[in-house]
């Protein structure tokens, strides 16, 4: 799939005869910035922040190809690590089987959901706007 | 059902005129010999592939007119009632079918189904579900990384999926950059010939040939049948069509890794799904399976998984080490002692997400937690998030 995520370890159930209890989920730890510190309020833009937006833009696009509905997409659930974004928090993630009508308007609640967090650096939401409007739109012809 | 046997004294076993059969009786066969008793087999299957069975004396299958060949063996076992076993009822003393046994109606695989024979029927000890087949010593496993091996075709016709659509499969599968070779007996070859290109149906001279063939592919894709099991006793992942899940259950391929396609749910009662379940499953249906058992056989290679207490779980192999079989079986001890830092601590919140050290490296653990009566009630029948990501994560 080629989309970075956490490098899982270990999965514990825990269980009362058939029922099922707490869970536990066990993955690697990566010591990087997380996007909503990278692009946080008091951030200033640096000169970094255009790739990185790109590179989360073609995320997005990979996300979209594979018919990945994440339901959770927001700058708190993607890490930054070599400029990279590293996708977090897979519990509720979908893959749908069509590119129909379901997927688009879960693919925009995605979309929609990250904006809505984005939005509290200007800076940044105009950026990844700009970007995503350019790039997205043209590769989805082609997609 | 208990049957008595005698260390010292010699054991006939008579195996089914099927190939599946005959491979899933030879778990039976294997525990015999594991647990010191003399056994000879009888089958023709098993004759062709006697050199992979090296620890088992292999005759051919005894015909109805030299049953007086068995006069020697203090015991003959059947797996299933035959003539031959109707005709030793009337003057053997010691002939039992193991089929009669009340466990051949267990909901389980006719494998796991096996052991159980050993363990209850038989009385022996430390029953495993291994039938003891050794592969040649000049052969490679997966040699092949991209060859498919495809089985058409099955001992009944209506348990055959369509001939086009499996052609339509093999072209996708060779879009997809695999070769498909399609395995056809003799008598099939013919019609087969006018269905596909020559490179894909490779030739056979023997039933050894062709589990060579087998154990050095990929993958194995075909309808429910013998080669099926032969794959799967190779240790080669299977995909197998099946038209109803409830012959799946005892039926499917069992040994290594592998993945059913059926029917979907809305086809009811059994008439109209052996009528019309090959029109209801798609090539699509059978290619998105297909992507399945890749995904999983990639995983099921590297992963534990087990039990400690009233935990059970899946841990990568390289990750098994002390420390985190400590860590499997007190998770909260390790989250509740954390230097940090942490993500996500509320008490009260659905998850908690904090880094702890385990063997002295980091690793990020996410509780999933239950919050009261209610929470417990509305999750505990459901799978975990902790299983979903696990899941999603192997995407």
């Amino acid at each position: 799939m080629d989309i970075l995520t956490v490098t899982p370890v270990a999965m514990i159930e825990q269980r009362f005869a058939f029922l099922r209890s707490t869970a536990y989920f066990i993955s690697e730890y990566v010591n990087s910035s997380r996007c909503c510190d990278y692009f946080g309020v008091e951030s200033t833009p640096v000169s970094q922040w255009e790739t990185v937006m790109q590179n989360i833009v073609v995320m997005m696009r990979k996300m979209y190809q594979a018919k990945i509905e994440h339901d959770d997409l927001q700058w708190g659930n993607l890490l930054i690590v070599d400029e990279q974004p590293l996708l977090l928090d897979l519990d509720h993630m979908t893959v749908h089987t069509h590119h129909g009508l379901v997927y688009q308007r879960a693919w925009q609640r995605d979309i929609e959901h990250f904006k809505q967090f984005l939005a509290r650096n200007p800076v940044a939401y105009n950026m990844f706007c700009a970007i995503y409007n350019s790039h997205f739109k043209e590769k989805k012809k082609n997609i | 059902m208990k049957i008595n046997l005698d260390k010292s004294k010699k054991i006939a076993f008579i195996c089914s005129p099927r190939l599946g059969d005959t491979l899933i009786s030879m778990v039976v066969v294997n525990n015999l010999v594991h647990n010191g008793y003399l056994v000879d087999v009888f089958s023709d299957y098993l004759y062709d592939l006697r050199d992979w069975f090296s620890l088992v004396k292999i005759k051919p299958a005894i015909a109805l007119n030299n049953q007086q060949d068995l006069v020697n063996y203090s015991v003959v076992l059947h797996m299933y009632e035959s003539e031959l076993s109707k005709a030793l009822d009337d003057w053997h003393k010691n002939s039992f079918v193991l089929a009669h046994s009340p466990l051949y109606k267990s909901p389980m695989s006719l494998v796991d189904i096996q052991v159980l024979v050993c363990r209850d029927v038989l009385d022996l000890q430390n029953a495993v579900r291994v039938n003891g087949m050794q592969p040649l010593s000049e052969l490679v496993f997966c040699k092949h990384k991209q060859r498919i091996v495809i089985h058409p075709t099955s001992s009944q016709k209506f348990r055959s999926w369509s001939a086009k659509k499996f052609v339509q499969l093999a072209k996708k599968l060779e879009d997809l950059g695999f070769e498909p070779k399609f395995i056809v007996a003799q008598n099939e070859k013919e019609e087969w010939q006018k269905l596909v290109k020559e490179a894909w149906l490779p030739e056979f001279k023997s039933l050894s040939a062709t589990a060579a063939f087998i154990y050095e592919s990929a993958f194995f894709v075909g309808n429910d049948s013998g080669i099926g099991h032969l794959a799967s006793n190779l240790g080669v992942p299977t995909l197998t069509l099946v038209l109803r899940k409830n012959l799946a259950r005892q039926w499917r391929p069992n040994w290594s890794c592998g993945e059913i396609v059926l029917p979907p749910c809305w086809l009811i009662t059994r008439p109209l799904k052996e009528k019309f379940w090959k029109y209801c499953i798609s090539v699509k249906m059978v290619l998105r399976k297909f992507n399945l058992l890749q995904q999983h056989c990639a995983v099921a290679d590297k992963t534990i998984c087990g039990k400690i207490n009233d935990k059970s779980f899946i841990c990568y192999a390289k990750y098994f080490t002390a420390a985190m079989q400590d860590f499997l079986k007190a998770p909260d001890f390790y989250i509740d002692n954390s230097q940090g830092p942490f993500f996500k601590s509320v008490v009260g919140d659905t998850t908690t997400v904090v880094v702890v050290n385990i063997g002295g490296k980091e690793f990020v653990v996410k509780r999933y937690n239950i919050k009261g009566a209610g929470h417990f009630l509305r999750k505990c029948w459901r799978r975990s998030n902790a299983m979903i990501s696990w899941n999603n994560v192997q995407y």
